[in-house]
This record gives structure tokens, sequence and C-alpha cells, in this order.
């Protein structure tokens, strides 16, 4: 169940609304709650679409969703009271998630499943990060399964820094602390091979929490602005939902590279 | 037939370097089933060889469990060593259990020592570290004379055990009775008995334990055990417990020293 419905229609304010399972709102605020109290939403052409940048803006997602949507504005996805709501309901239930603009700095916002109950709460409408704008090129692009790339990097889940290579038909991640040494690799569809340095706990964190069921592209992006950097691009595609998260890379100091 | 469809016998790809250094190669799977058990004792774990298999033995801090294990595995080298059991299980916990998983153990000195953990799955790689030696107390010997006995599977066993899972445990004790295995707790004047057939000896004898620690080690058993066999020991002037666990690949035993105590 993944179309478009109205609450109400006051026809005054503003509004975006979207309708997804519960199953897939609990997947996907699952993921929200990681990155931010609070994620933008917005009318990308016929999807709806979000971003949000994590607070200490070493990461970002930006997520595509496969549902039709109503309304024009941009809104906000209050990510604790829709976990709140929708952990409690049947996968298969259809959920309504409405934000409406009541003023410049209040919002509402009404969480519907049918036929068990509504919940609406107002809010001040809170100030969300704006991504980072960044122009890039994708340098070399993997694919694997999420369940696997999990599996790798719960080996990394207290490491600082870590080094990620895809070369040769794989991807390898690569730790080098206090004298300890692990180097894991798996077999991956790769474009190229390119190599760069990223924090190993967030990485972990963020991989953690994909949609298990999910496949996954790894990117190495390189910003136009400073080429010898690379930005981790990690997607899941779950329902055809797609959500990116763009990782800043690790600044590391030349002797201390490996 | 390859090492990745018979890694419990297969040797292993690469010889040890020198005489200082022990491999054991096994499937992840196996290392999980020894793992489990010795995480309960909270120590490191001494390794030996021992014909073609491996021997593992520790005892807890408390010196109250010792954990013996005899397992099919192949090993090169010198043939002891340690096993730290966190870091193992920190590694391991990344691959399937039909990965194979090499553990190379080189003493550096009298005192330290390098370890490399190198798996061969859908996943692949290595860990290496540098800890120091520190072994633990020799496990106490298992006495020889049983008072009573009892078999059965690991399901009974460990459904038996479940029932006191979420009591206070503080003591619990264990009564080998006729064709019965029993349980009995005590808080305050609440008192509750499980008991579950069993195939027992003529002779029968009960037993005062640690209960979360029993439970606990019951808990992290193999359900791949073939059989199991509970035993009530005859030591100098105390009962302990043994576990003997029966596997495909070999066997663990544990045993427990009693408390104290009469009701």
């Amino acid at each position: 169940m993944e179309s478009a419905e109205l609450v109400s229609t006051s026809g005054e304010h503003a509004y975006i609304s979207l309708t997804l399972d519960a199953g897939t709102w609990k997947a996907l605020s699952n993921i929200f709650k990681q990155v931010g109290d609070e994620i933008t939403l917005f009318r990308d052409g016929d999807r709806p679409a979000l971003y949000q940048m994590d607070k200490g803006h070493t990461f970002m997602l930006v997520g595509k969703l496969s549902a039709e949507v109503e309304g024009e504005a941009e809104g906000v996805v209050f990510t604790d009271e829709l976990y709140n709501f929708v952990r409690k309901l049947d996968d298969s239930t259809p959920v309504i998630y409405k934000f409406k603009l009541l003023r410049d700095d209040e919002c509402e916002v009404s969480i519907h499943a049918k036929g068990q109950g509504v919940e609406t709460f107002r809010r001040e409408y809170p100030t969300v990060s704006k991504p980072f704008s960044i122009e890039y090129d994708c340098s070399v692009e993997c694919s694997t399964n999420v369940k696997t790339l999990k599996q790798l990097f719960s080996l990394f889940t207290d490491i600082a820094t870590i080094k990620i290579v895809i070369d040769g038909g794989r991807l390898t991640v690569w730790s080098k602390q206090d004298g300890e040494e692990t180097k894991v690799s798996l077999p991956v569809k790769a474009t190229g091979s390119d190599s760069y340095f990223y924090t190993g706990y967030l990485v972990a964190k963020i991989v953690k929490h994909l949609p298990t069921t999910a496949m996954a592209k790894i990117n190495l992006f390189k910003p136009k602005s400073r080429s010898s950097d690379r930005i981790l691009g990690i997607t899941a595609y779950y329902n055809k939902h797609e959500l990116m998260f763009l990782i800043a890379p690790r600044i590391v100091e030349e002797d201390q590279r490996w | 037939m390859s090492i990745m469809e018979n890694p419990e016998k297969e040797q292993a790809e690469n010889t040890v370097a020198d005489a200082s250094q022990t491999a054991i190669t096994t499937s992840v799977g196996t290392w999980n089933t020894l793992l489990n058990v010795f995480k309960v004792l909270d120590n490191d774990v001494v390794f030996r060889r021992s014909d073609d298999m491996v021997e593992f033995y520790t005892i807890d801090p408390a010196h109250v469990l010792t954990a013996r294990a005899k397992l099919s595995m192949a090993c090169e080298g010198d043939g002891q060593g340690l096993v730290f059991v966190k870091d193992m299980l920190d590694f391991v916990k990344a691959f399937d259990k039909n990965a194979v998983l090499r553990y190379t153990f080189k003493k550096l000195d009298g005192y330290s020592c390098e370890v490399r953990l190198e798996a061969r799955g859908q996943l692949e790689g290595f860990k290496t570290f540098r800890r120091m030696i520190v072994m633990p107390a020799e496990a106490f010997p298992e006495p020889v004379i049983h008072t009573a006995e009892a078999s059965t599977n690991i399901k009974t066993l460990k459904h038996l055990f479940n029932n006191i899972n979420s009591h206070r445990l503080d003591t619990v004790k264990v009564s080998i009775g006729e064709n019965a295995l029993a349980l009995e707790t005590r808080d305050d004047e609440d008192v509750k008995q499980f008991s579950a057939p069993v195939n027992t000896t003529a002779s029968l004898d009960r037993g005062y334990y640690n209960g979360s620690m029993l439970t606990k080690m019951v808990k992290s058993l193999p359900d791949t055990a073939i059989t199991v066999k509970i035993s009530i020991l005859k030591a100098a002037d105390s009962k302990p417990l043994a576990i003997d666990v029966f596997l495909p690949q070999g066997y663990l035993n544990v045993v427990m020293l009693p408390r104290d105590e009469d009701w």
C-alpha cells in the first residue's frame, strides 16, 4: 500500500502528505532516527523526497521515496513521533503522514492509521540543517547486499580510522590502530578502483541501521572543488525507495596514511 | 575435497613459519561452539594439541567453574598456547558459520604473544594483535567417582533450566532421582521445583550450586550436542556437578564446585 492520500483539505494552508504502509515507515524511521530528530520532506517532481544533515555535519541523508505525494509545501518528518506511532501497528496498515504549515513559525502534523487512530500535534517550525551543496563526479561504484555489508562493517564499530578500498572486484575495509590490524573484504561488482579514509564507527552505525532486505550501492565521489578527497556514498534500495548517505572523508595526515 | 567442504579435518594450506607458533584451523561454526561455552567463564583459554584433536581448558576467575573441550581440528606447529575468547568472538561474528577460520598463536617472548585470525568464506580477511600472556590457573581435576548420573538430550536440559531462568537465582538444588532430573529454588518461603524425565543410574544424589552461573552455562551449550550427561561427583568432602556434552566434533566437559548448603 503506497499511495498518496489527503487527511483533510482545508485549502488555506500549504501542506505535504503521503501514505506508506506501517512496515515501510518503521524501516525508514529507524534510519531517520540515526540522522536527526527532524528530517526535511519535500516534493521532487512527482515523488516525495527527503534530506537531512546530521548535527556534526559529517554525513547527509538524501532519500527518494516511491509513493505519490500530495501538496507542495516543504515539510518536516518528526522522527520520534512517527516511529512511536507506527511501531505498534501491523506492517500492512496504511499510514498517512501529513505536514501542514499553519504560519511561518508553526506547523501541524497528523499521523493517521486507517481505522486505528490518528495523532495530531503542533510544533514550532524547526530549524533544519540544509544539505551541503557539492558538485562531484563518481570515481568508482560497486554493489552488494546490505546483509553482507552489515557483516563487514560490524568489525569496525569502535574503530576511528578505516580505509575503504574498491579494487579488483573486491570491497575491502582496512584498519590499523593501536598495533592491531584488521582487513576484511568481499566480492562485489565494481566499475574501477579507488580508496579513501573514513570514520569507522560512523560508517558502521549507518550501515547497521539499513534495512537488511535491501541491496546497496557504494560509491566514492570526487568533489570538483577538492579532487584529492573522496566522499563516500552508500545507497540502499528498499521497496523501490532510495536512501543515499553521503559521508564526509576523515582527515588523516599524510604520514598517518597507509 | 576442498577446505570449504571439510574444514574440520582438512589441513590448512599454509604451514606455520617456526616452532614457536601454532595454527588451528576449523570452521567458524565449530569455533562458535567452543567460544560460546568458554565466554561464560570470562577467562582466556589454554589449548594444546592432542593427537589429531585439540584440547582446551580454563577456569573462571572465582575458581568455581572449569570447562574443558576436546575437538577435532587441524593443528600445526608447537601445539600449545592461549585463545583470547573476547577478541575471537568480536572477529568471528562477522563470518558465516561455514567460513574457515585459522587461528595462529605465536610466542614473542615469555610474556607476550602475537595472534593472527584469518577467515575465508564469502567475506575474507584477517585481524592481527598482540597480547600479554597471562595463564589461567590449572583447571581442577575431575573426580572419577560419580555418585549419580543422568543422561538426556540438550533440548530437554535447556528446557528444564529455562523454567528457573526468570527466578531469583542464588542457589539451585540439583537432584538426580529415579528416572528424573529435578531442580529446586527457594526464595524465602517460595519453593519452586521442576523436573524432567531422564535416564538415570541406580544410585541417586543431590547437590547445591550457583544457580545463575549454572543456568548461563547450560544456555551456552551447543544445540548440536548428541547427548548430555549430568553427574554428581564425589570429591574430598564435596559434591561437584559435571556436565558432559558429546558433540559430532568431540566433547565438552564442565565441572562446577558445590555450595555448602543443605535443604
